[in-house]
């Protein structure tokens, strides 16, 4: 059974500042201050949420939770806030489920204190990316990579790849569709930044 | 399939739509109406937007790897080009009476201006493809084709006929089709004729005529001549504009900034000669420098200075 008393809701109201955000201050302070916590954020998620098919599912409340808060005030700093939305989140879903594991909720705080890396130089900062990158491109589903890179690099058409694929303009759309949405997994979930 | 799974494969087809050619007016009204309809759009669209705008970076960078995966099985006329036409046809379109033409054939000239590309068919079936700011006239007769290249760079498929020679005219030089595809390339040093397949002869008023074979390029400068040979890969970098990308291989950024700014009106200025000499490889859209301009700043450290009109890259 999980304490809950250890768990403060209070955390989730970690020193607001400023005024409310346009939606496009809101999307550059999400990609800038949100995304990159994501493969931490799953990590937790997965220690603390026994069923991996609901990820995606409480990912996306988790981001839906901290942005409507955002809209109101931006958490500073943004990474305790985020990590007491999600485990809120979870104790929600325990309570709703009435399902309990000995594991849900254990040890958030590990999660937060995770290493903050003293700041290498630029370059070595692009070239990391660019690895990332490339090793992203590497784990998609194999023709999902060949449409994206017939895309991406060759500034091919749907029309175009399907004819070099061999498939109808549906299928390359499917696996275009398929690539986009892997890209992001693996760049910003913990598969990526392994 | 979860419910975000959904909404992220929806965001990742509106994504794709908007980058598509045929995004409009009515599209974006119900792209607006979907993000609006929740946050949860909004977010999963910032998401996968945001990754897919990361990896503009890798598909810079030119790799053997992507290049192998990526090698398209390209045909001759690659139907991507939807530059805007912008053919400008000066003519002797009026009164174009039958018997005059055949004494004195139609000279037309076609331009294309700076960021634009185009491509024709002629009067006798051969196709040609104009580069940014170039201009052509031609002169289709019953006994000759000629085509002045005043300026720029233009590829040439030409429908053979031997009682109807094909030549181009760069200057006071002559390039003679015996059956080809070739590009010829002029600038204020000289001009550049490179052989994609069959041959051409090329000729000066001075010297002996030159018989170029494919994979040969001719390098002409006022007083000069000089033939070198490529490899395939390279001709077909050099062909890159076709479908709207430039190939650096080991290019200088110097010669990187001058091929951008072929292309673009607000050019790219390298500060130092030191910046100008570091190299790079890469594949960029020929009309967008941006990415191009990401590259130099994450991965060679340089700083990019938009004063506008004008884009100063240094160290």
């Amino acid at each position: 059974m999980v304490e809950r008393s250890e768990i403060s809701r209070d955390d989730a109201l970690s020193r607001p500042q400023s005024g409310a955000m346009t939606a496009s201050e809101l999307e550059a302070w999400f990609v800038r201050e949100i995304l990159p916590l994501e493969a931490q954020l799953v990590q937790f998620l997965r220690r603390s949420w026994r069923n991996t098919s609901d990820i995606p599912d409480l990912l996306q409340e988790v981001y839906m939770r901290v942005c409507e808060a955002a809209q109101k005030q931006i958490p500073v700093p943004a990474k305790p806030f985020v990590f007491a939305v999600a485990r809120n989140l979870v104790i929600d879903h325990v309570r709703r489920e009435h399902v309990v594991s000995i594991e849900s909720v254990s040890d958030p705080d590990a999660v937060e204190t995770a290493t903050e890396d003293p700041g290498p130089d630029r370059s070595a900062i692009a070239r990391d990316e660019l690895r990332r990158l490339e090793d992203a491109l590497d784990r998609l589903p194999p023709r999902a990579r060949e449409a994206m890179v017939m895309k991406k690099v060759d500034g091919l058409s749907r029309k175009e790849i399907a004819q070099r694929m061999g498939v109808t303009e549906k299928t390359v759309k499917w696996h275009l569709n398929e690539a986009v949405r892997a890209l992001a997994d693996i760049l910003y979930g913990p598969e990526g930044s392994a | 399939m979860s419910a975000a799974t959904d909404i992220q494969t929806r965001a990742a087809d509106w994504l794709l739509e908007r980058r598509e050619g045929k995004w409009n007016e009515a599209r974006q009204a119900e792209f607006d109406a979907w993000m609006e309809e929740s946050l949860a759009h909004r977010i999963a669209y910032w998401r996968l937007d945001a990754a897919w705008g990361r990896s503009d970076l890798l598909t810079a960078m030119r790799r053997p790897a992507f290049q192998r995966r990526a090698e398209p099985k390209r045909k001759a006329w690659p139907n991507l080009l939807r530059a805007a036409a912008a053919v400008v046809v000066i003519g002797a379109v009026a009164g174009a009476v039958q018997w005059f033409e055949l004494a004195k054939p139609a000279e037309k000239t076609y331009a294309t201006a700076v960021g634009e590309r185009e491509r024709l068919t002629l009067a006798d079936g051969s196709q040609i493809e104009l580069n940014t700011d170039s201009q052509v006239r031609t002169e289709i007769a019953a006994n000759q084709r000629k085509i002045w290249l005043d300026k720029g760079e233009v590829y040439f498929e030409v429908k053979h006929n031997e009682k109807k020679p094909f030549v181009v005219l760069v200057g006071d030089h002559r390039i003679t089709d015996i059956g080809t595809k070739f590009v010829v390339r002029r600038d204020k040093n000289g001009f550049k004729v490179s052989v994609l397949e069959g041959v051409v002869q090329l000729d000066d008023s001075r010297t002996a005529p030159k018989i170029l074979t494919k994979g040969e390029v001719a390098v002409a400068s006022t007083n000069r001549t000089q033939i070198v040979r490529q490899t395939q890969q390279e001709l077909t970098d050099a062909i890159g504009w076709q479908r709207g990308v430039l190939v650096f291989d080991h290019t200088s950024l110097g010669e990187v900034a001058s091929e951008f700014n072929r292309y673009s009106t607000t050019k790219i200025v390298i500060a130092d000669p030191k910046t100008a000499n570091l190299t790079i490889d890469g594949t960029f859209p020929s009309n967008n420098s941006r990415a191009f301009m990401r590259l130099a700043q994450a991965v060679l450290g340089l700083s990019v200075e938009d004063r506008g009109g004008e884009i100063v890259i240094s160290k």
